[in-house]
């Protein structure tokens, strides 16, 4: 398979940078390895790996695709949110890197995301996700249904559901209906303002 | 010879009766509280009740004798009105609660007077803007700054009570297990009193999260009372006036009750 990326759906405005500054693209524009596309504010894009994977990305995102090669793909999320469907292959042939926490895939659905300040989100739709903490060097599994979170460069957190994560819009085909997902992460956290003591 | 004998008992025998006219100040006690609150926490609304008992050793010379203990029951409500600022009512009911006018004149005698049966009615505006200073390492600092406005029933006394505050929350991945808390409170009489400030209150407190609907909590805080003249003293004494100051320490006992049906 082509090691390329083609962009298959987009609203609003979609970026890839080219030397220093940034160049729109429009459907069927193709990426390849190394490059680095962001979505701007109310936007979203959906690209595909054909024979791999299909990728959205939520608004104001900021993506790096190292290497789109069949078996040994590896995305960098700089920033924002990203939902990834992942056609079932050899273990491990899709990884993800957010901060120092890299997913690697199997045929799965899950979303990673940044939430507040430098912390990481996981969640899994379909399948299961192996994470490994590059700063603790430990893996752990984490199923459909389940969610992890590493806080501010902390350590991982245990897998467990998540209630907010029921909010998640996994659809990629624009013609089964809305796309575009806007879930407020804001609301995985404790309100630490609505806490009262007295 | 004899009458200057006699004029010198009869003066010796009435300093006797006022010398102790004005309450001694004490310094150095202890005092202990528990208290018992729960939460409801629906939509915007943060319905509560609080049951609160401290006891406390009597100021004396006192009409009982004895140890005083205050006990509260307040019920009311938060608002969320903003992100940032919350609105609270309550209504509290009060017993044992002993003011400056409790310095009374009986029999000759001055005492503090026995206030075990009576019970105030105490109504409560709040008034609390909260802060979270994110930017600070740790991320999870919030700043408080409690008003409170006061009216007692029983002596029209109102209190404005303001209470600045900052506290720290420990996480464990995004579930709250302890909170520890530092904050100053202070009492400014409206109408009444002889002070600018007529209680103040200094606290650092710790609350540990046993699960998402239980807490529990200690707090140490040091208490100081600026006790005017009472009406009774200035009614016998108008010439007269007093003015002390009695601190003590204060271990609080607390456990919260959290639900929500949001």
């Amino acid at each position: 398979m082509a090691k390329e990326a083609v962009l298959i759906f987009k609203t609003g405005k979609l970026e890839k940078k080219v030397g220093n500054s940034w160049h729109e693209l429009k459907v069927k524009d193709v990426v390849t390895n190394n490059s680095t596309v962001r979505t701007k504010a109310k936007s979203m894009a959906i690209f595909e790996l054909p024979g791999i994977a299909k990728i959205k990305l939520r608004a104001n995102s900021v993506l790096v695709l190292q290497n789109l090669e069949k078996g040994n793909v590896f995305i960098e999320l700089k920033d924002g949110g990203i939902f990834s469907k992942v056609v079932k292959q050899a273990p491990n042939s899709f990884k993800i890197k957010a901060s120092s926490v890299v997913a690697g895939v199997r045929g799965t659905d899950f979303f990673t995301s940044y939430g507040q300040g430098a912390d990481v989100w996981l969640c899994v739709n379909e399948g299961k996700v192996a994470i490994e903490s590059l700063k603790t060097k430990k893996d752990i599994e984490v199923k459909a249904g389940e969610g992890v979170i590493m806080p501010d460069g902390a350590k991982l957190t245990k897998p467990k559901p998540f209630a907010w994560t029921k909010n998640l819009n996994w659809n990629m085909d624009p013609e089964k209906g809305e796309v575009k997902d806007e879930t407020n992460l804001n609301s995985a956290y404790k309100d630490l303002l609505d806490q009262d003591y007295d | 010879m004899i009458k200057r004998i006699f004029f010198a008992y009869l003066l010796g025998g009435v300093y006797a009766i006022y010398a102790n006219h004005m309450p001694p100040s004490f310094s150095g006690q202890t005092e202990f509280n528990a208290t018992v609150r729960a939460f409801y926490l629906h939509k915007r609304f943060d319905h509560n009740v609080t049951y609160s008992q401290s006891t406390i050793d009597n100021e004396q010379p006192s009409e009982t004798g004895s140890n005083r203990s205050e006990k509260h029951l307040r019920i009311g409500t938060y608002y969320r009105a903003f992100k940032y600022l919350k609105l609270g009512a309550f209504y509290d009911l009060q017993n044992s609660m002993l003011h400056q006018n409790d310095w009374i004149r009986s029999n000759g005698n001055y005492f503090w007077q026995d206030t075990s049966k009576r019970f105030e009615h105490v109504f409560i505006a709040d008034v609390t803007p909260r802060y979270q200073l994110s930017f600070l390492p740790g991320r999870n600092w919030v700043l408080e700054l409690k008003n409170r406005f006061l009216y007692n029933t029983y002596n029209q006394q109102s209190t404005y009570r303001v209470r600045p505050g900052l506290m720290y929350v420990f996480m464990s991945g995004l579930d709250p297990i302890l909170t520890v808390f530092t904050r100053v409170e202070l009492y400014i009489p409206i109408n009444y009193g002889s002070s600018t400030i007529y209680e103040s209150w200094y606290y650092l407190g710790f609350l540990y999260n046993i699960n998402s609907v239980i807490q529990i909590g200690l707090n140490f805080a040091k208490k100081y009372v600026n006790w005017g003249a009472s009406d009774n003293f200035k009614f016998w004494h108008p010439t007269e006036d007093y003015n002390l100051t009695n601190d003590a320490t204060t271990l609080g006992l607390m456990i919260i009750f959290r639900l929500q049906n949001i």
